[in-house]
């Protein structure tokens, strides 16, 4: 009996130095077969159990079944230190520079005026607004006599027009829209109060070009009637609509304007929203910036298109939409927008 | 305008600052464009009092001054002027005056430098009018008025500001008088008119004539002349010169700059006439006859020719009636002012509008201060009162006698109602409820005549629509009055209490949008070409000649018609709307190329405009797609092609956003694009019928396409370019945001791999199409998953591989479903489309 753990002793002994030996994946599992496999040394040393007298297999019992997990569990411990040496090894040789540059990607943008554009309508569905649209080639009769700026009238002077070639038809002369507003007699024509729309799109004025004037340019204009609509309401409307653009803390300001379609008209300022009202170089040290032009639709202008202005009452503004974008962006000319150059349109990505 | 806060003192007290005038002006709708002092540039020109005067020792025709510029400051000033003695105030320019010098022609500016003059020094200079840059006066030194203090700049002796106002949509602040009733209401002050009392010197002579005849009264409402005899042509003195050099007018004479003066003070243009030129004293107010001639006193002083649109002054029939002026707009030279005349016959008349106008902007290159004011509207008025204006200025400055009474044509008389204004008007419209004495306040302020009715919320006010402002004609004029002066500070913040409206959302707006942001999300930056271009421009993009489909496309993206033109373009650029996206989509192509040599990938969304004829345009929306040749590849500093089949891509993404599908891709020949890199694009495509079938108009979508080197070259690109562009209009009809979603399968599907051999000539389309129809129902899907061309395959054939995707809905499939379909495929590809099933490598 004592031969056999003495020879079980003098495995597990042998068998650990030759573990500690095994120095990779391989050779372990070589180790395995040799000492743990089904017909290894340990097997083979067990079978000496079969030849022990009864009273004396449960001591070899016990410690065959030392013997055996002092080995198995050395071995998995081998086993795991150098699989996760194996891995160390595999990953250090996958190490990066996570500063160089990522791959190459072409990444799209959208133009400042779409995006000033989007701004401006989110800002205004919000309260109702919906968008509409016109022609940019438009009737003299819309663009200006329904307007209430009659043919001869020197009101078509600030807005200087394209004409277009023998373009004469049922609506008077054709001409490039100085003006979004077509579309809000289009609109007023088509639809009965209550009415809340925005028109953006293109207009043309003809005007020399230079980093504040460009001939093509992007309007907004929204319209609003119906039964006791205010002027309040149009200085509520433009208030919540800044501070979605511009912060909450732009105020807005009327002064008194004149625009021959509406009555009584006003000029429409916000605070800086660079130095908060304090004068800057933005806001030419008036703490106030132009937002463009407002008023109450003038009763003339909804009697041209069948509402009666006794009954009903509208607010409408006007404003360019390169101008919001040159405020919102920081740009400072312009030319810019219609130059297309790549290194401009991609800072919108 | 610009008004010198001077000469407005004599109408108005201005008792605020000019910076807190400024403000108030452009609060109440008068914008303030610029505040300046006058004489800016005369920094070392002071007043001075002449001392002494004594003959020069070595020249005759020199002078040498005396004079005293205050503090014992003395200076000796040689000068040849003549019209000094002592006693007079002057200006003297020291060293360093800026000063224009009229002994040259054109005049120069100089600087004033030390001198010696005939042996004596002499460091300053007595200045006249003309070198101060105040009038046109060199033939002697400006003499100031006596009481001027001696000794202190010139500027502040003459101690003004201007102030400059826009004046659009409010005519009567044309003129001094306006600009003063404005500032009474906003600072409460009264406004004082300008002495116009004057009785005849003597009734008129039979040899003095007079007369007026109006025959249009519409053209010409009111004509008032006057007659004034013995008048000496002169200079106006200092103060009307300074007042009208402060208003932007130079100085003439004192008949022209009495003229100035009173159109300025009143807003009425006035006009005189040599009376000794008028056969008869009658002056005729009437539309000029077809190819009537006048030489008129503008700078370039033509003939121009008359028509029946343009009204006129001129001669009685009786005396040939020839044109004298153009009314309301500029005087003729044959009854012109000159330095010998010495009987004027002086015209307040009121003009029709628009004729002013139409005529002054087909005559000349600029209105003049009379046709400007015309255009705006003169209140009738005001005539009589100027005219007497004018006629005391004539005798208290140029000596005249005003012989007999003025004579007082007004068959036009127009009446002005009067408003009814009810308080509840100021709530409607401003949100603003008034007490009835602040809106009184308001117009007693204004100086409108008025009565209340009623009271509390009630009140109705009717006003009498004041004569001088021609814009107050209702209600909704009186209510900004009241707002703007009593401040629109005042109005709140509100928002809208009605209900929601019901109008729908543009649809084209979302869906361009919808493209838009699928493209920037596939790396394209969005572009904003102008819409105008030249017939040349787009003529570098060439059209196709034959009927074909080529010609169905072009009508679609590039259509070959007359453009809409611009009758009158700022230039060149600019002549014609675009009748196609692809050209200004290769100039934005190769601006991008200049500045980067990959992911050129552009695109627009925009419109073009196709002309209808007796109608507006057709303004139809295009999205167009263009790219540079390289793309970006994945690893750093690798480049790949961009080929026909990323355009491709992108396109399809476009589609499939819009929920488009059923369209397909025809080989097209078009000599703006790659012979055999180019398709046309269309709706309802069924690839067995294609090629049989001819394609439906109003089926085509576009074109996309490898643009042809010579065309490409020809727009500045020296490499492979591609282009696609589409009718999105026609895309928007068909396009559909809801799809309904279909369930996911629940059984397993058998996966089949075939390889056929293809003719080159046969699209892949027609096989891919063959396998779908004949598998159907149980074929899912066929996806491409490899094409060959090469060796291993016979010369003219390609082989295309699939992996075919069985599925049925209520079941798994077995082996022994999916068999007989695999072979019934692939024997009717044979069949159908002539493609042999690729058997293992040989």
């Amino acid at each position: 009996m004592s031969e056999l753990i003495r020879a079980l002793e003098v495995l597990e002994g042998t068998a650990l130095g030759s573990l500690n030996g095994a120095s990779d994946v391989d050779s372990l599992e070589r180790w395995r077969l040799e000492v743990l496999g089904r017909k290894g040394l340990l097997a083979e040393t067990l079978k000496g159990l079969g030849t022990l007298t009864a009273d004396q297999r449960p001591q070899a019992g016990q410690v065959a079944n030392r013997v055996k997990t002092s080995l198995e569990v050395t071995f998995a411990v081998r086993l795991e230190s150098i699989q996760q040496e194996v891995r160390r090894h595999e990953l250090d040789a996958e190490r990066l520079d996570v500063t160089m540059p990522a791959s190459p990607r072409p990444r799209g943008s959208l133009h400042p005026v779409t995006k000033i554009r989007r701004e401006i309508e989110e800002a205004f569905a919000r309260l109702g607004f919906t968008s509409v649209e016109g022609p940019e080639v438009e009737w003299d009769q819309s663009n200006f006599t329904m307007l209430n700026i009659p043919p001869d009238h020197p009101a078509r002077d600030i807005q200087d027009s394209f004409y277009i070639e023998g373009g004469s038809g049922t609506g008077g002369e054709m001409l490039l829209r100085t003006q979004t507003s077509p579309v809000q007699i289009r609109t007023m024509l088509a639809h009965k109060p209550p009415i809340r729309i925005i028109a953006p799109g293109r207009t043309y004025r003809n005007e020399a070009t230079d980093a504040s004037h460009e001939a093509m340019f992007t309007q907004v204009e929204g319209l609003c009637v119906d039964r006791n609509v205010t002027m309040a309401d149009l200085r509520g409307t433009l208030t919540a609509v800044t501070r979605a653009l511009f912060g909450p803390d732009r105020e807005i300001r009327f002064r008194c304007g004149y625009f021959p379609f509406v009555e009584p008209g006003a000029e429409v300022d916000m605070t800086c929203h660079v130095c908060n009202g304090s004068g800057c170089r933005v806001c030419k040290r008036t703490g106030w910036i132009e937002l463009g032009g407002a008023g109450m639709v003038h009763p003339k202008v909804l009697a041209n298109v069948g509402i009666d202005p006794s009954v009903y009452s509208g607010w409408a503004f006007g404003c360019g939409l390169e101008r919001f974008a040159m405020l919102r962006y920081g740009i400072d000319d312009i030319r810019l927008f219609y130059d297309n150059d790549l290194r401009f349109l991609r800072q919108f990505a | 305008m610009r008004v010198s806060l001077k000469w407005l003192q004599d109408y108005v007290d201005v008792t605020v600052s000019a910076e807190e005038l400024g403000r108030l002006l452009t609060m109440a709708g008068i914008e303030v464009e610029a505040i300046h002092p006058v004489g800016e540039a005369w920094n070392h020109v002071w007043t001075a009092r002449i001392d002494g005067l004594s003959r020069h020792p070595n020249a005759d025709r020199l002078q040498l001054v005396d004079a005293y510029y205050g503090a014992d400051r003395r200076i000796q000033v040689v000068t040849g002027a003549t019209n000094i003695s002592v006693g007079d105030v002057v200006p003297v320019g020291l060293v360093g005056t800026r000063y224009r010098d009229s002994h040259v022609s054109p005049p120069a500016e100089r600087i004033l430098q030390p001198t010696v003059m005939r042996g004596i020094p002499s460091e300053a200079m007595v200045m006249s009018g003309f070198e101060l840059g105040l009038n046109d006066d060199h033939s002697g030194i400006l003499i100031l008025p006596r009481e001027t203090r001696v000794g202190v700049p010139l500027a502040e002796a003459l101690g003004d500001t201007v102030i400059e106002l826009d004046l659009k949509g409010r005519p009567d602040g044309l003129s001094m008088i306006g600009v003063a009733r404005e500032v009474a209401a906003l600072t409460n002050q009264k406004v004082r008119f300008p002495d116009g009392d004057i009785t005849p010197s003597r009734a008129r002579r039979a040899d003095e004539p007079l007369g007026v005849t109006i025959d249009d009264p519409n053209l010409c409402p009111r004509f008032v002349s006057v007659l004034l005899k013995d008048v000496k042509i002169g200079p106006s003195p200092a103060w009307m010169q300074e007042r009208l050099q402060a208003a932007g007018i130079r100085a003439i004479n004192n008949v022209v700059d009495i003229t100035n003066f009173v159109m300025i003070e009143w807003g009425q243009p006035l006009h005189a006439f040599d009376y000794d030129h008028v056969p008869a004293g009658h002056l005729v107010a009437r539309a000029a006859k077809p190819g009537e001639t006048l030489q008129t006193l503008a700078a370039e002083r033509e003939a121009v020719t008359l028509n029946p649109d343009m009204v006129i002054v001129a001669g009685h029939p009786d005396h040939g009636g020839h044109p004298y002026s153009l009314a309301g707009i500029i005087g003729g030279a044959s009854t012109e002012i000159s330095d010998q005349s010495t009987s004027i016959l002086l015209e307040a008349a009121n003009w029709k509008q628009s004729n002013v106008r139409r005529t002054a902007r087909a005559l000349l290159p600029r209105p003049t201060d009379a046709s400007r004011r015309f255009e705006r509207g003169v209140p009738q008025d005001h005539a009589l009162p100027a005219a007497l204006r004018a006629a005391r200025l004539m005798v208290d400055l140029a000596g005249a006698s005003m012989v007999g009474n003025a004579i007082d044509a007004w068959p036009g008389h127009a009446t002005r109602n009067t408003i009814q204004m009810p308080l509840s008007e100021c709530t409607r419209l401003l949100g603003i409820t008034y007490q009835p004495e602040t809106v009184a306040s308001v117009f007693t302020r204004l100086g409108f005549a008025f009565s209340i009715h009623g009271a509390g919320v009630d009140t109705v006010f009717s006003v009498e629509a004041p004569v001088w402002r021609l814009d107050i004609e209702q209600a909704a004029d009186l209510v900004e009055e009241v707002a703007r002066i009593d401040g629109y500070e005042k109005v709140p913040s509100t928002i809208m209490e009605g209900a929601l409206p019901q109008l729908p959302q543009a649809l084209s707006i979302f869906w361009e949008d919808a493209v838009r942001d699928i493209l920037a999300g596939s790396g394209h930056a969005e572009i904003v070409p102008y819409t105008w271009t030249s017939v040349a421009r787009l003529d570098r993009v060439p059209h196709a000649s034959s009927a074909d489909l080529a010609q169905l496309v072009d009508a679609r993206v590039h259509p070959k018609v007359n453009p809409v033109r611009i009758s009158n373009p700022a230039s060149g650029d600019q002549e014609v709307m675009r009748t196609s996206s692809l050209q200004s989509m290769l100039d934005a192509v190769r601006a991008g190329l200049r500045h980067e040599d990959r992911d050129v990938h552009l695109f627009d969304v925009g419109r073009i405009f196709v002309p209808q004829s007796g109608d507006l345009p057709e303004e139809r929306r295009i999205v167009t797609i263009g790219m540079g040749a390289h793309r970006s590849g994945d690893a750093i500093g690798e480049r790949h092609e961009n080929g026909f089949y990323d355009l491709k891509a992108t396109v399809e993404a476009i589609l499939a956003r819009l929920g488009v599908s059923g369209h397909g891709y025809i080989a097209l020949a078009h000599p703006a694009f790659h012979p055999y890199r180019t398709a046309a694009i269309v709706l309802d495509h069924r690839p067995e019928a294609a090629g049989r079938k001819p394609v439906r108009p109003e089926d085509v979508l576009g074109v996309i396409g490898e643009v042809d080197r010579a065309v490409a070259s020809g727009n500045g690109i020296s490499e492979r370019v591609l282009l696609a562009s589409l009718d999105l209009d026609r895309l928007i009809a068909k396009a559909r945001d809801v799809v309904p979603v279909a369930p996911l399968p629940r059984f397993q599907a058998v996966i089949e791999d075939l390889a056929f051999i293809l003719p080159d000539a046969i699209p892949a389309e027609r096989l891919t199409s063959s396998i779908l129809r004949t598998g159907a129902p149980l074929l899912e899907r066929v996806d491409m998953f490899d094409a060959y061309t090469g060796d291993r395959v016979p010369a003219g054939t390609r082989s295309l591989a699939y992996t075919l995707t069985f599925r049925a809905p209520d079941h798994t499939l077995s082996g022994e479903e999916v068999t007989p379909l695999r072979a019934k495929i692939v024997s009717q590809a044979e069949r159908q489309v002539g493609a042999k099933l690729r058997g293992p490598d040989a």
